[in-house]
């Protein structure tokens, strides 16, 4: 009986695994870099799992980066192993690393022959290594001789294995409107305490009705019910080790941060405005209806500029806020992509050296920030002015110091089940921010809330 | 009540009788019982390859997607993971579910929105009454309402954003000028968007029943009214003496498909509040949305879809029990 349906199981993913290949296959043949790229990859899964270095080798990847720049780096590629082809495969068009995942997910479903993987985050990473759908890297890191905390910033161990390397670097800091902080007579902020940002909040604050300028905005992210929490140089996780880490007070301080330049000060977008208009913080802060926000160094090469929002005003970069006047500020979690080798690849050594090459010489030839240490931050920033559409627009003083003094946190990978604590939490700190329940009462449900999914995930 | 179930049963009782007739003949005459055999045989088979392609249809795309959605209700399954790894582990899932209080909230929010269906139904009635009977350019009215049916449900979700915008919003900038003070912030407020995406969907939804309305107004005898006139009706028994009844069964179609499409909303709840603020508009569809593919678990975004189905399945069988109790089988 069993057995029938799992015949019948297998059958209707046969069907949908052959559909997908036919997918697959058309768009190799219309976006292949190489004319001869299709017909390699058809037989590349067959041609071997000892991949000796000069026998040809198809490697696929996909993400959700654009094609067009995906390929320059695939050629240079090319160009260091001429061998080795790199079959990339677009998930989306339009560089959304959220709708990229979900069909990664689909294609990983549907028994694809990926061999490489890109995630945006460190929270999906780990999730999928709960999975179990990554192979770990240690063994192939130990042959080169390499250990990866002495290559990375990031140190991308999970449960004492690394099933994934660091790509770009990301952490976080805030982002400023200079031609409101000149007009309004203020310093860029070089060290500064949350009480110093609702300060600057509230100066930065202008204008009645619909035509308000708001100090800040906070985005719809849950990072951004955390800020007091993700400034922490250790444990900035709700759940660290399976200890949670709600009634404490750097929970206590994010969800202040939220009330007092939102319902307090009124110097912050209000959160219902946030929600039931949807938002995007490009549009917010290039339209200059919020002087900063905290945001991420993703952002850096768009405050230069990008097709859909021009930079029409000079941004300045300031560390993130500290808690309280004695720690550091500039203390921000350490994220990024992450690129990881499936475990059912057949060309695991040939897929470590494109993501060994990929995450550090290749992302240096692209200049892009990222996790390498042997990366040279005013080579980057140089290298970053020449690209941008408008490179007056970035204050480049503020953003050299930041990127100098952002003291770095060790990755505290998130548990796998970090999605579901996020949700849960925020549904709670919902109900605070739109003064549904007081403080107290957020902090027990949250706790008891976010206790009952670390005991069902045991 | 009883008169049309009687009349509906008894002309099909009638057909065997005939057939049975010949056949019990028939066994006593073997020739002509093989000849009929290999016909019947032959008509059969002509019966399954005509239904075949349709039959396979069902198969692959509705039985056995169902049949997996069984089993992995029973398992603690991921799709990213491959079939290798599915292990049946029982009815962990739907214990979890009944301990699950955010399903139970989703599950009660569900229930609510179940009233915009009647809500709906009422008004498009009387709009129909209105429209074929009182306005001038009916037609041009029933453009107007079917409007928001053929738009995109994301542009309408967004122009409704905008009316609702909590603090400059036109539905409160007209509420603050009547002196409401401090007006519900409703997409925005737990209190208030479980009702406005509610009324979001009967905007949306009314034109398909006044359409349909219309048309079973139109199937009324005039003879019926005109009976009434002579008998110096008024235009309220006109209208709960014969208009009503026999307009039940379109009433009980709209209630029965409107209630499942009820039970499915995800589309709305997604562009519009993405199941929030504070979980208070999350609907089950959106949970199994949640659970499957943003936390990745199938088992358990399966087990909500098993119960979802019971759910669904228990209130159409009410009330194709509870018709006869009120639907009119003229």
């Amino acid at each position: 009986m069993l057995n029938k349906k799992m015949l019948s199981a297998a059958m209707a993913s046969a069907l949908s695994i052959s559909l997908l290949a036919g997918c697959g296959s058309g768009n190799g043949n219309n976006n292949g870099s190489d004319a001869s790229s299709a017909a390699p990859t058809a037989s590349g899964a067959a041609s071997g799992s000892s991949a000796a270095s000069d026998e040809p080798v198809t490697i696929k990847l996909a993400s959700w980066i654009p094609k067009a720049q995906m390929d320059g780096m695939l050629a240079e590629y090319k160009k260091e192993k001429p061998n080795v082809t790199v079959a990339y495969e677009e998930l989306v068009e339009n560089n959304d690393s959220v709708e990229g995942l979900k069909k990664l997910d689909l294609l990983i479903a549907s028994g694809s022959d990926l061999d490489v993987v890109m995630f945006p985050s460190a929270a999906e990473y780990s999730k999928r290594v709960g999975l179990d759908l990554l192979a770990p890297l240690d063994d192939l890191l130990g042959a080169e001789g390499i250990k990866v905390t002495d290559e990375y910033t990031v140190d991308p161990s999970l449960n004492g294995k690394v099933y994934a390397l660091p790509d770009t670097y990301e952490n976080y800091f805030v982002l400023l409107n200079k031609e409101m902080l000149d007009k309004a007579g203020l310093p860029v902020p070089t060290n500064w305490t949350w009480d110093d940002f609702y300060d600057y909040s509230r100066k930065l604050t202008s204008g009645e009705g619909a035509n308000k300028v708001y100090g800040t905005y906070f985005h719809s992210w849950p990072m951004y019910m955390q800020l007091g929490l993700l400034n922490q140089s250790k444990d900035n996780n709700l759940v660290n080790n399976g200890v949670l880490k709600v009634d404490g007070p750097e929970v206590r301080k994010s969800l202040e941060i939220r009330n007092q330049t939102e319902n307090v000060d009124k110097s912050a977008i209000p959160y219902s405005e946030t929600i039931s208009q949807k938002l995007a913080y490009r549009s917010v802060y290039f339209a200059k209806k919020a002087a900063m926000i905290v945001t991420g160094n993703w952002m850096i090469t768009e405050a230069g500029g990008s097709d859909e929002f021009p930079a029409t005003f000079v941004s300045a970069f300031a560390p993130m806020p500290s808690n309280s006047a004695g720690e550091p500020s500039g203390v921000s979690p350490a994220n990024g992509n992450f690129m990881g080798v499936l475990k059912k690849s057949e060309n695991q050594q040939a897929a470590y050296d494109f993501i060994r090459w990929y995450t550090t010489k290749g992302e240096q030839w692209s200049n892009v920030y990222s996790a390498w240490k042997k990366q040279d931050v005013d080579q980057f920033i140089s290298g970053l002015k020449t690209k941008l559409k408008s490179p007056d627009m970035i204050d480049t003083a503020s953003l050299t110091y930041v990127m100098k003094n952002s003291p770095t946190t060790p990755l505290n990978l998130p548990p796998a089940y970090q999605s579901e604590l996020e949700e849960a939490y925020v549904k709670e700190a919902e109900k605070f921010v739109l003064g549904q329940q007081d403080m107290e009462t957020t902090i027990s449900k949250a706790n008891a809330a976010l206790q009952k999914i670390v005991d069902a995930n045991k | 009540m009883t008169t049309p179930t009687d009349t509906g049963q008894a002309p099909k009782r009638r057909i065997p009788m005939p057939n049975s007739l010949p056949s019990s003949m028939s066994n006593s005459t073997p020739k002509p019982a093989t000849a009929r055999r290999a016909r019947r045989l032959q008509e059969i088979a002509a019966g399954y390859i005509f239904v075949g392609p349709m039959l396979l249809g069902v198969i692959v795309f509705t039985l056995i997607p169902m049949i997996m959605l069984l089993i992995f209700s029973l398992t603690d399954w991921s799709f990213l993971t491959g079939y290798d790894k599915l292990r049946i582990s029982g009815f962990g899932n739907f214990a979890r579910l009944l301990q699950d209080a955010e399903f139970g909230e989703s599950l009660l929010h569900n229930l609510i929105m179940l009233l915009a269906v009647p809500i709906g139904m009422a008004a498009a009635l009387l709009l129909a009454v209105l429209i074929s009977e009182r306005a001038y350019m009916s037609s041009f009215f029933k453009v107007i309402f079917f409007m928001p049916q053929i738009s995109s449900i994301v542009a309408v979700a967004v122009v409704w954003q905008v009316l609702f915008h909590p603090s400059y919003g036109p539905v409160n900038g007209f509420l603050s000028a009547v002196g409401v003070h401090e007006p519900p912030k409703w997409l925005a407020d737990p209190h208030y968007a479980l009702p406005s995406v509610m009324l979001l969907m009967i905007w949306i939804d009314l034109g398909v029943s006044l359409i349909i309305y219309i048309a079973g107004l139109k199937n009324i005898p005039r003879d019926l009214y005109e009976a009434a006139d002579i008998d110096g009706a008024s235009a309220r028994v006109k209208f709960f003496r014969i208009t009503f009844p026999l307009l039940t069964p379109t009433s009980f179609f709209l209630l029965i498909t409107g209630l499942i499409a009820n039970f499915k909303t995800f589309a709305l709840i997604q562009v519009l509040t993405d199941g929030g603020p504070a979980h208070s508009t999350s609907v089950i569809v959106y949970d199994i949305y949640q659970q499957g593919f943003v936390n990745l678990k199938t088992g358990y975004a399966s087990a909500m879809s098993i119960v979802l189905f019971i759910v669904i399945l228990a209130i159409t069988f009410l009330q194709w029990v509870g018709q006869r109790k009120w639907v009119h089988q003229g």
